[in-house]
C-alpha cells in the first residue's frame, strides 16, 4: 500500500496549477464564461501545444501513457482555478470512447486533431426520459445498404455547439432501457438531418440538444461492435464521474481557502469574523468535508488504476455520492460565511458555487449513485456467493 | 501509488486469518469482559507479539508496516475479534517510548507487550473536563516521593487496572498548563479508592478514583516535572487515529446489511437501504482518511491536526450506525438487560447506542476537536 505521488505526478500537478493560475485569472474567466463559445479557443490551443489533451491516452495511440491518477490531478487543478475549458467532454468522454472502441483507421482520423486542439468531439448519449441511466436510449439506428439511418433526440450534449463531430448513442435492438443493443456512431456536425440547438449551462460551458432526423451515415461510422457499446460507455461515464469529482474537490479547496482568508480580514463588532467560535466550527466542518473528499479522490485514483470493473463502478458511485453532498455543503457555507458579497456576480465565490451545483447533477446525483451503489453491492455479494458455491 | 497487496502481504494476511480462526475467543467486547478474560486474550496475542501491534520490534512489538497493520485490523474486524485495552499498548506504551527513562521503559514496556499489566488513564476530574488544564489533583514533592491528593473521574476500567497514568498538578505558577506533570501510579498503593459509575447502558465501565496521601516514587515521573501537558497532547494524537474505529464500523455495517437482507420488511425498505448506503459511503471516506493518517504515523511523523477530523467523523459514524441498528430492531431492541427472546441479533443494540453517546465526549469532546482544528489546521 502506498499513497504517495511520484515526483513526475507532483510536477505535473504543479505545472497545471501554475498554468491555470496565470491563464485563468478571475477577470479572464468572466470574459470566457460570458462568451458564446463558453471556452477560450486561444487557451484550448495552448493546452494542445502543451499536449494536455494527449495526456491520458496510450503511447500506441499517440498519447502520453498517463493514467487515472494524472488525469484526476489535472482535473483537480482545473477545478481549483475555475478553468472551464472543455477538457472533460473532449478528452474523457469522447476521446476515451474513441481510444477504447475505435479501429486503427478511426483512431488515426480522429485522435491527432483532438490531441493538438484543432478538433473537438462531443458524446451525445443522454436523453431526458432516462435521467442518468446510460442504458436508456430511445434513439434508433437502422442498418441499410449504405450504412445506418439514425433517428432520435439527445439532450445535454456537453460542449456540443463546439463539436466538429458527435459520438451518438443509438439503439440497434432491444427495449428502451436494455443494456444490450446499444451502438455508438461518429457523426460529423455538417451531416444532413442533424439539428443543433445550443445553450449555455450553469457554472460555465455550453451544451446542446441534438435532433437526428433520418441521418444517413456510412457503415464505417460505427464505433466498436454493433449493439455492444454499453460496457465501454458505462466505463467512460464512470471515469468522467470521478474526473468531475476531482474537479469539484479542487473547487472545494479553493472555496475553503478563500472563506478562511476572507473571515480573517472581515471585521464586524470591531473584531475579525474568524475569531468567532461558531464561524470557526463551521469552517472546520468545511475543512473536514474537504479532507474526506480528498480521501474519496484517492480511493478513486487507486481503484481506477488497479481495480477490476466491479470495484470501479462502486468507487465511482461512492465517490460521487460523497462529493455531491460534501461539495454542496462547502459551497453553501462558503456563500453563507461571505455574507451578501457571496451572492453577487462580482466575487468568484458565487461562480464556484454555480460550478459545483452543476457538478452535482452531471452523470447522476447523490440519490442516483446511492441507489446504484446499493444495487452494485447486491450484485457483488450475489456473484461472490456464486463463486463460493462453485468452489464448493 | 498502489493499493494491491504484495505476495508477502497476502501470505501475511493468510497467516493472520488462520491464527485468528484458531484463537479468537467467544466474546467480543473488551470493555464488557472480565479482567481474567481480557488478560487471557491479551496474553494469547502477546505470545505471538501481536498485542502491541503499533510498536517497533526493539520494544517487543511486531514492527509492522502500515499495510500489515491494515491487514491485521481488517482481519480482526472480519471475525469480530475482541479489541484490547487501549490504555497500555496504544497510549502509555508510546508515551514511555518517547518520553520515559530507560528504567521506566524496562519496568513497564515488557509488561504491556506481554499483557501482564492492565492500565487505566487518570485525566478528567469533576472540575476539569474539556478544560483539562484546570485539573487540581495535587502531587507534592517530599524527598524522593510525591504525595498525591485529589480525584479523577470517568476512569474507564480502573476497577480492573494494575496501574494508572495520571496528569497531576505539581506547580501553580504561570499558565495552568505549565504546572502539570505526567505520573505513573501503582493502583495497589495505599490511599487509592475506586468507586463505580454505572453508565446509561446499565453497565460498569467507568469509575471515580480517589487519591488520599498516596506515596509515589519520583522515579515514576515521566518527562520533566511541569511538562506533562506536552505529553498529554502527544497522547491525544495517538488516541485519535485509533478512535476512528474503522474496522469495527466495517464489521458492523456488514452485519446490519445482512440483518436487513434477512428481514422481509427491511429488505424492501427504501429508507433503510438508503441510510445503509449513505453510511457505507461515509465509511469509505473515513477508511481512506484513516489510512492516510496511518501512513503519516508509519513515516515517524507525529499525527497532525487531521487526526482530530478522524475522531469527529469516526465517532459520528459509530453513533449513526448504533442509531440505525436500534431503529432496524424495532420492538426487538427494547428488551433490557435480559435474555433476548425474539431477535438475538438486536440484543446489544440499545446498550451500544446508549454507551456510544460517550464517544463524542471522551478523548477530547468533538467540540474541543473543532477548536483544535480551527487553531492548527486553519490557523484561526
Amino acid at each position: 500500500m502506498d499513497f504517495s505521488f511520484t515526483e513526475e505526478q507532483t510536477m505535473l500537478r504543479d505545472s497545471v496549477r501554475r498554468f491555470v493560475s496565470e491563464a485563468y485569472d478571475f477577470e479572464g474567466y468572466r470574459k470566457i464564461a460570458a462568451s458564446e463559445a463558453g471556452y477560450s479557443p486561444d487557451i484550448w490551443q495552448q493546452l494542445g501545444e502543451l499536449q494536455w489533451q494527449a495526456l491520458p491516452f496510450s503511447e500506441a495511440d499517440g498519447g502520453h501513457g498517463y493514467g487515472p491518477v494524472e488525469l484526476l490531478l489535472l482535473m483537480e487543478e482545473m477545478g481549483r482555478g475555475l478553468c472551464i475549458e472543455p477538457y472533460l467532454p473532449n478528452v474523457v468522454l469522447a476521446g476515451q470512447l474513441i481510444t477504447i472502441l475505435g479501429n486503427e483507421s478511426q483512431k488515426n482520423s480522429f485522435l491527432p486533431g483532438l490531441f493538438d486542439g484543432s478538433q473537438q468531439y462531443s458524446l451525445a448519449h443522454a436523453e431526458l426520459g432516462g435521467r442518468y441511466d446510460p442504458a436508456y436510449c430511445e434513439a434508433k439506428a437502422v442498418a441499410n445498404d449504405d450504412g445506418y439511418t439514425l433517428n432520435g433526440q439527445k439532450s445535454m450534449v456537453l460542449n456540443g455547439p463546439n463539436a466538429d463531430a458527435f459520438i451518438v448513442l443509438a439503439r440497434s435492438t432491444g427495449e428502451t432501457e436494455n443494456q444490450n443493443g446499444l451502438s455508438l456512431f461518429i457523426v460529423p456536425k455538417n451531416t444532413d438531418g442533424l439539428s443543433i440547438k445550443g445553450y449555455p449551462i450553469l457554472g460555465g460551458g455550453v451544451a446542446c440538444e441534438l435532433t437526428l432526423s433520418n441521418v444517413q451515415i456510412p457503415a464505417d461510422a460505427l464505433l466498436g461492435s454493433e449493439g455492444q457499446a454499453f460496457e465501454a460507455l458505462e466505463s467512460v461515464i464512470d471515469l468522467a464521474t470521478v474526473a468531475s469529482c476531482a474537479e469539484a474537490y479542487g473547487a472545494m479547496q479553493a472555496m475553503l481557502e478563500k472563506t478562511v482568508e476572507y473571515l480573517k480580514t472581515r471585521k464586524q463588532f470591531g473584531v475579525p469574523l474568524a475569531g468567532m467560535q461558531i464561524l470557526q466550527h463551521r469552517m472546520v466542518d468545511m475543512y473536514i468535508e474537504v479532507q474526506q473528499s480528498q480521501s474519496m479522490i484517492l480511493m478513486a485514483m487507486l481503484r481506477f488504476s488497479e481495480g477490476n470493473r466491479a470495484e470501479q463502478k462502486q468507487a465511482a458511485s461512492a465517490c460521487k455520492a460523497y462529493l455531491h453532498k460534501a461539495s454542496k455543503f462547502v459551497a453553501q457555507q462558503a456563500v453563507q460565511l461571505h455574507g451578501g458579497i457571496g451572492v453577487t456576480e462580482e466575487l468568484d465565490i458565487g461562480h464556484y458555487f454555480r460550478r459545483l451545483t452543476a457538478f452535482g447533477t452531471l452523470f447522476g446525483d447523490r440519490s442516483y449513485h446511492l441507489r446504484r451503489f446499493t444495487e452494485l453491492g447486491k450484485t457483488t455479494s450475489e456473484s461472490s456467493k456464486d463463486e463460493m458455491t462453485e468452489a464448493a | 501509488m498502489q493499493l494491491e497487496f504484495s505476495a508477502e502481504e497476502k501470505a501475511f494476511q493468510q497467516e493472520v486469518r488462520t491464527w485468528l480462526a484458531e484463537n479468537t475467543p467467544d466474546w467480543s467486547d473488551w470493555m464488557g469482559a472480565t479482567r481474567e478474560q481480557l488478560m487471557n486474550w491479551e496474553q494469547t496475542l502477546a505470545k505471538k507479539h501481536w498485542l502491541a501491534v503499533g510498536w517497533p520490534k526493539e520494544f517487543g512489538g511486531p514492527g509492522w508496516s502500515v499495510t500489515q497493520r491494515y491487514i491485521w485490523d481488517e482481519e480482526c474486524a472480519r471475525v469480530g475479534a475482541p479489541g484490547i485495552s487501549v490504555f497500555g499498548a496504544v497510549m502509555c506504551g508510546p508515551v514511555l517510548m518517547a518520553f520515559g527513562t530507560p528504567e521506566q521503559q524496562a519496568e513497564h514496556l515488557p509488561h504491556i507487550a506481554n499483557g501482564t499489566r492492565l492500565w487505566c488513564q487518570g485525566y478528567s476530574e469533576p472540575g476539569a473536563g474539556s478544560d483539562l488544564a484546570s485539573l487540581k489533583t495535587k502531587a507534592e514533592r517530599v524527598g524522593d516521593e510525591y504525595i498525591v491528593n485529589g480525584q479523577k473521574i470517568w476512569t474507564t476500567a480502573a476497577h480492573k487496572a494494575d496501574w494508572i497514568f495520571c496528569l497531576v498538578r505539581t506547580g501553580s505558577e504561570g499558565r495552568p498548563q505549565e504546572g502539570i506533570s505526567f505520573l505513573l501510579i501503582d493502583m495497589k498503593s495505599p490511599g487509592i479508592e475506586v468507586r463505580p459509575i454505572h453508565s446509561i447502558d446499565g453497565e460498569h465501565h467507568l469509575n471515580e478514583v480517589f487519591f488520599k496521601d498516596v506515596h509515589v516514587p519520583v522515579t515514576n515521573l515521566v518527562g520533566e516535572e511541569g511538562k506533562g501537558w506536552t505529553i498529554a497532547k502527544f497522547l491525544l494524537g495517538h488516541e485519535r487515529t485509533g478512535v476512528a474505529g474503522v474496522p469495527g464500523c466495517k464489521g458492523q455495517i456488514a452485519r446490519l446489511k445482512a440483518q436487513a437482507e434477512a428481514s422481509k420488511t427491511l429488505k424492501d425498505d427504501a429508507s433503510i437501504q438508503t441510510r445503509l448506503a449513505e453510511l457505507e459511503v461515509d465509511l469509505m471516506a473515513l477508511e481512506f482518511t484513516n489510512l492516510r493518517a496511518l501512513e503519516v504515523a508509519a513515516s515517524g511523523k507525529p499525527p497532525g491536526p487531521e487526526s482530530s477530523g478522524l475522531k469527529i467523523k469516526g465517532t459520528e459514524l459509530q453513533q449513526a450506525l448504533a442509531e440505525l441498528e436500534v431503529e432496524m430492531g424495532g420492538y426487538a431492541s427494547l428488551p433490557w438487560q435480559s435474555d433476548p427472546i425474539a431477535e438475538p441479533a438486536y440484543a446489544n443494540a440499545t446498550g451500544n447506542y446508549n454507551i456510544g453517546r460517550a464517544s463524542t465526549i471522551y478523548g477530547g469532546s468533538n467540540e474541543i476537536q473543532k477548536n483544535v482544528l480551527a487553531k492548527f489546521a486553519l490557523g484561526l
